[in-house]
């Protein structure tokens, strides 16, 4: 295998982890390790590189050299290696000291090597065709995809979406690499694309540039040069200001370091040098590299102390700064900070300032400090062009020169400060530093009004909460009662002005003050008088609940809707092991907020589980409001469930009137029947279920819903979702959790259980002595199939206790009912109803018509699977017609 | 009994067609019909329906979200370059993401995303 040389490597497309194991050259290593921020390793490879010597190890230690900025040094190793890569190397460097002379001479060297291609249109006013002809791979393809970014960013207009796209390759192609410092330059160019089209004042590009320079930090100090920090910390002090101070520090600890690197590399050669001497060897070549060393101390040594100067000024303008903004944040009001801004402009230079309120047509003088402006009209014009534009203006007048700022949106103003040109020249960062005060000014000004607006609001809640019918309570960190509303103390027992007791040291509300500090949402809790429903929320600085009287939360549901939830899973009688199972599965899905949908023959108990599911839910102290969907005219259903706004329709009522989701509130919204729901409704509901939120009709308040959701249907919703019926969405929307409960005619076993049941509530209830059931009785009953399900057999039993003579205890006769049913459904042929009227020979044989009726339309609906329009069609009647023997009949 | 899964609905022409697309996503095959077929991936579900000639609406440009790593969106990236070497690839965005916007077989946009994982730090 032939070994990798630093030309493969830099067009690898492979992770260059990888490639380091596999690499045999130390000075490919170097390179590698260079390129994945490795720069130890990198250092230790180059080390041995440089003892192996070979033009690899001149084009590692040049490439290596201008990775960490060192033009000077990458320039020489790449003279030395003297090969194609060396030579574009070399032209790089020699432009980066500005000797473009060189680099064209040494650029015809390179040839068409890859870099070459890349140095070459450093020189071109369009670099882009050339660019082009660079290979697409490798750490090599995505640096001239940056290249061309930032040559699209310089197009007037910038090509923006382009950029964005050759960078998007490159950071791509680049994280596969593991390329760490050429990740980083990417990253920092991203930074320019967000900007690039932006407006100046579009404060969320800006936040998206300073997301990119944030990212592109840790890759630039890990495997960055000086220029590339440098590059980035001007990019901070445009987009991200809070950085910049990290930044300086970071940038001293590099020159810091480059000071002991070189020191270290001159010792090294003064050690070689007299080792040479020593044997009477030549040390020219040695000096000559000692000379180049002296000059590396000299410039990096320049370069720290220009840094610890300018971090001297600038921590020094700073502090300035920082003292001046204290000042302003004592400033409370609109008219103090009228009356102070000018004098404290004038704390950071220059002067005169003049504050200027451009609120009319005319710019008023608001305050001014200092001597008159040579030019008073001359600055109200900037002023006004400067709020105008929503940037910064100047005014020269000949002796001075004033910087205009505009301040503010909802009260545009403008600050011109000025500054005598002999004494002070206004530049870039004077005009930075008084933005910075003036945003902070802005900001004073934002907050006086808001502190204001706060006062009014503070008297205005107060009165609000005093009129809420709830009890509202706030507590401090430590549980000191703060706030309380008169509902509150009438719950409580307390009096108004009681603040500074903790509640948990009043007699009686221990429970209630622990209930309030864990947070709690709808617990039942007793007080000595009554037992409330609390609802606590935490905030900075303590936690503020609602107190609610446990049973008028209820009632007031159960009032406007009529449901309230009394069954359990008690209630639900059965041991048939599919009954079991769908008990098992409702008891489970109780604790969730899961949408159930249960389904079942009519008469099975669909509601009763539902009930049962709300009772054992950690909803059950919330309203359960129920709606039977196929009972409600299809014009009332949605003002039903959505409810109305005031004058949504003819006939609405004057205050308007919420729907079941409204009133369920946390609770449960039972949709019974869901499967007769009108398809246009179901896209609502679909909305509902999908985004929790209804609107009233004629409203457009979104209000959110919070409750549960379980939708019953006797449907088989499968088959109507493939007829068309039902949406299909909507579908696996409720189904998100199915319980489907047995016919009785399925679970025959538990008939006698039931039954027995049954009398023993009955015997409980009128204070009678159970009421046995004959064997015969009880054999029938077993048989028969109980085409009414539970419901059937319940009020079969009701009927026929409340007709049997206080004096018997015994249930001796079945009832005729069922004794027909069974005589019926011992005939052999189907279909039933033709043969029974064909049989109807004998007296005793003959049912009442109603009964023949009955059965016809059960029949024709099992057939069908329980689709209407087909049933009708198979009886020859129209759809109606049948729903209304449905309903005569109390089918579903 | 009890599933805590985020649904994404879409409208196929072929379901057939659509699955191996969605299996390079990571989505397997849950249950399949001839009305359409449900596919999982971890704690999302794809409900792919069969509607006869579906076009997608052309006002509507994207249909779904998924959260893909990023080999699986190359690999649609790869795809798509041998068909056209110039197609556009994943895209950077400000919040640390790439997108990617894949075309299924029936013609519906789906937006993939991942997350930019972190060198450097």
């Amino acid at each position: 295998m032939p070994s990798i040389s630093i030309d493969d490597v830099l067009l690898e497309t492979k992770p260059l982890n990888a490639l380091l194991a596999k690499a045999e050259s130390p000075a490919t290593r170097a390179v590698i390790a260079a390129l994945i921020g490795d720069k130890e390793a990198s250092e230790n490879e180059l080390a041995e590189a440089r003892s192996e010597g070979g033009t690899a190890a001149d084009e590692a230690i040049a490439w290596v050299a201008l990775a960490e900025g060192d033009p000077a040094r990458a320039e020489v190793a790449a003279a030395r290696a003297g090969t194609p890569l060396g030579h574009a190397l070399g032209a790089d460097a020699l432009l980066e000291l500005s000797r473009r002379h060189e680099a064209e001479e040494r650029l015809e060297a390179a040839g068409d090597h890859p870099f070459a291609l890349i140095v070459r249109a450093r020189f071109l006013p369009d670099p882009l065709p050339l660019l082009d002809d660079v290979p697409k791979r490798g750490v090599i393809g995505a640096r001239a995809r940056r290249l061309r970014a930032i040559a699209l960013l310089e197009h007037d207009p910038p090509d923006v979406e382009s950029a964005h796209s050759e960078l998007s390759t490159a950071a791509w192609r680049l994280l596969r690499l593991g390329a760490v410092g050429e990740l980083g330059r990417c990253y920092l160019t991203m930074a320019d694309v967000e900007v690039a089209n932006a407006d100046p004042k579009d404060v969320e590009a800006r936040q998206r540039a300073a997301q990119w320079l944030a990212r592109a930090h840790p890759l630039l100090h890990r495997a960055g040069s000086v220029n590339d920090l440098e590059r980035l910390r001007r990019a901070f002090r445009r987009y991200g200001r809070r950085a910049i101070d990290r930044l300086v520090d970071e940038d001293l600890e590099k020159h810091i370091e480059g000071v002991r690197r070189d020191r270290s590399r001159v010792q090294d050669l003064l050690a070689a040098a007299a080792e040479v001497r020593s044997t009477g060897g030549d040390t020219s070549a040695l000096d000559a590299q000692l000379v180049d060393a002296m000059e590396g101390v000299g410039e990096t040594q320049e370069q720290l102390i220009a840094s610890l100067e300018q971090l001297v000024v600038d921590r020094e303008r700073l502090g300035q700064l920082v003292a001046v903004c204290r000042k302003v944040f004592l400033l409370d009001t609109e008219e103090e900070l009228d009356s102070s801004v000018a004098s404290l402009a004038l704390e950071l230079g220059g002067v005169t300032c003049a504050l200027y309120d451009l609120s009319g047509e005319e710019a008023v003088l608001v305050d001014r400090c200092g001597p008159p402006l040579p030019d008073p009209r001359q600055v109200a014009a900037a002023a006004r062009a400067s709020t105008d534009a929503g940037s910064p203006r100047s005014a020269d007048d000949g002796d001075g020169t004033s910087i205009i700022i505009p301040l503010g949106e909802r009260r545009p103003m403008a600050i011109a400060v000025r500054r005598l040109a002999s004494k002070a020249r206004v530049g870039t960062d004077d005009t930075e530093r008084l933005q910075v005060f003036v945003s902070v000014v802005e900001a004073a000004y934002v907050r006086a009004r808001h502190a204001a607006a706060v006062r009014e609001a503070g008297a205005r809640d107060a009165a609000t909460l005093e009129a809420i019918r709830e009890g509202v309570v706030t507590l401090d960190e430590e549980g000191h009662v703060r706030t309380t509303n008169a509902a509150a103390r009438a719950l409580l027992g307390i009096e108004a002005g009681v603040s500074d007791i903790r509640l948990r040291d009043i007699k009686g509300l221990r429970a209630l003050a622990e209930a309030i500090e864990r947070g709690v949402e709808d617990d039942a809790v007793p007080l000595p008088q009554v037992e409330v429903l609390v609802r606590s929320k935490r905030y900075p600085g303590g936690v503020v609940a609602t107190l609610r009287e446990l049973q008028s939360a209820q009632r007031l549901a159960q009032k406007l809707v009529g449901t309230a939830a009394r069954f359990t899973f008690e209630d639900l009688i059965g041991r048939d092991p599919s009954f079991m199972d769908a008990l098992a599965d409702a008891r489970r899905v109780a604790a969730t907020d899961a949408p159930v949908l249960i389904t079942g023959e009519s008469g099975t108990g669909k509601e009763l589980l539902a009930q049962a599911v709300h009772n054992a839910s950690p909803r059950s102290h919330q309203p359960f409001v129920g709606l039977n969907v196929a009972a409600i005219p299809r014009e009332l259903l949605e003002s039903e469930l959505f409810g109305y706004e005031r004058g949504a329709f003819t006939g609405a009522r004057a205050r308007g009137h919420a729907g079941r989701f409204e009133l369920a509130d946390r609770g449960t919204v039972l949709l019974d029947e869901i499967g007769d729901m009108p398809y246009e409704m179901q896209a609502k509901m679909l909305r509902v279920l999908q985004e929790r939120v209804v609107q009233r009709l004629g409203g457009t308040r979104e209000i959110p819903v919070r409750a549960r959701i379980i939708a019953t249907t006797h449907r088989d919703l499968e088959q109507a979702v493939e007829d068309g019926a039902f949406r299909l969405d909507l579908f696996y929307r409720l189904r998100v959790v199915h319980l489907k409960l047995p016919p009785l005619r399925h679970r025959k076993g538990d008939v006698r259980l039931l039954v027995e049941r049954y009398l023993a509530r009955h015997s409980e209830r009128t204070g009678r002595p159970p009421i046995q059931v004959a064997p015969e009785v009880m054999s029938d009953l077993e048989r028969y199939d109980w085409p009414g399900n539970v419901r059937e057999l319940s009020n079969l039993v009701e009927g026929v206790v409340a007709l049997m003579p206080p004096d018997t205890s015994v249930w001796r006769e079945t009832p005729a009912t069922i004794r027909r049913a069974l005589r019926a459904s011992s005939f052999p042929a189907p279909p039933m109803v033709e043969s029974a009227v064909q049989r109807a020979l004998q007296p005793a044989d003959i049912r009442p018509l109603e009964e023949v009726e009955r059965r016809a339309v059960e029949m024709a609906l099992e057939a069908c699977s329980g689709n209407v329009a087909k049933a009708a069609r198979a009886l020859g009647v129209a759809r109606q017609t049948l729903y209304n023997k449905m309903k005569r009949y109390d089918l579903r | 009994m009890v599933h805590s899964v985020e649904l994404i609905f879409l409208q196929v022409g072929d379901v057939e067609g659509a699955l191996p697309f969605y299996a390079k996503l990571g989505f397997e095959p849950r249950s399949r019909d001839d009305k359409g077929a449900t596919l999982e991936r971890g704690g999302t579900q794809i409900v792919l329906e069969a509607v006869d000639g579906y076009v997608p609406d052309p006002n509507e440009k994207v249909r779904a979200s998924i959260a893909v790593p990023m080999e699986m969106m190359e690999a649609l990236w790869d795809e798509a370059t041998e068909v056209d070497p110039d197609a556009p690839g994943p895209s950077l965005v400000a919040e640390g993401v790439f997108e990617y916007i894949a075309t299924d077989p029936s013609g519906n946009a789906v937006r993939l995303k991942s997350r930019l994982p972190e060198l450097g730090r």
